[in-house]
């Protein structure tokens, strides 16, 4: 993790990168849970079925969903 | 002169949010360049600075509404299944697009990547927005965070690019096959 040293030299960071590579690896989770509940959705049966949160948009609203809430 | 609310709809999603998402990506794409990497950027104002925070917020709002609106609202539309003995499929886009081995991978690819694909758009901008916010002409102080965030824009511009190029291409061959053209001329 980088740490903020402004004595040491006008252009150290002020902030360290902590909190922008957790919104980093967060967004890479959701994606990555996006397609892990897609593909579980088209394979198995039970998962489509337990993804169907709003009936007209069927297992969609599952998955996107899901991977919002990870 | 009439739009159906359908019509209206599609018209709200693909072309008020999604095209309008699409145009400010470019702007965007310059200007975290111009802030994160050139050496201009201790030429930028504090104005400055606020005003891309702004953009990017729109932005957020604009890729979340495209896909919100587009899952809720459009797709129900999209997927609805006729009843049993139905011949005209013009109200049934995904059966009319599966009737044809022309069109299939219309559906099969165009319709699942702005199924599943597109949604990295919204998740991809609202963390490079966040980050943004936080750290603001900071970034250029931090090599692989703004590589990270750079590279995430590029991905959401690309992401809701195919989806848009899709979602206009599966508008024009369900319209078009409904019509009866079976080719360009």
């Amino acid at each position: 993790m980088n740490m903020p040293n402004r004595a040491a030299s006008p252009n150290a960071p002020a902030l360290t990168n902590g909190s922008g590579a957790a919104a980093i690896l967060a967004a890479g989770i959701g994606c990555f849970a996006l397609a892990v509940l897609a593909c579980a959705g088209d394979k198995l049966a039970a998962v489509k079925n337990s993804l169907i949160f709003y009936k007209p948009t069927g297992p969609l609203s599952g998955v996107t969903t899901g991977a919002i809430l990870i | 002169m009439e739009i159906t609310a359908r019509a209206l709809w599609t018209l709200i999603h693909g072309l008020g949010f999604g095209a309008l998402y699409l145009l400010a990506c470019s702007g965007m794409l310059v200007e975290l360049y111009r802030f994160a990497i050139t050496s201009s950027s201790s030429e930028s104002t504090p104005g400055q600075e606020r005003f891309l925070k702004i953009y990017l917020l729109t932005m957020v709002v604009l890729a979340w509404a495209a896909v919100l609106t587009g899952a809720y609202v459009v797709y129900p539309w999209y997927r609805a299944a006729p009843p049993p003995g139905t011949t005209d499929l013009s109200m049934f886009p995904q059966r009319l697009l599966m009737s044809s081995p022309t069109t299939i991978a219309w559906h099969s690819l165009g319709m699942e990547w702005k199924e599943h694909v597109a949604w990295l758009a919204p998740i991809s901008i609202t963390m490079v927005a966040f980050v943004f916010i936080k750290y603001g002409r900071d970034l250029k102080n931090h090599r692989q965070l703004r590589a990270a965030v750079l590279s995430f824009a590029v991905a959401s511009f690309v992401a809701a690019g195919i989806a848009g190029f899709c979602g206009a291409m599966i508008k024009l061959t369900s319209t078009r096959r409904f019509r009866g053209v079976t080719r360009f001329n």
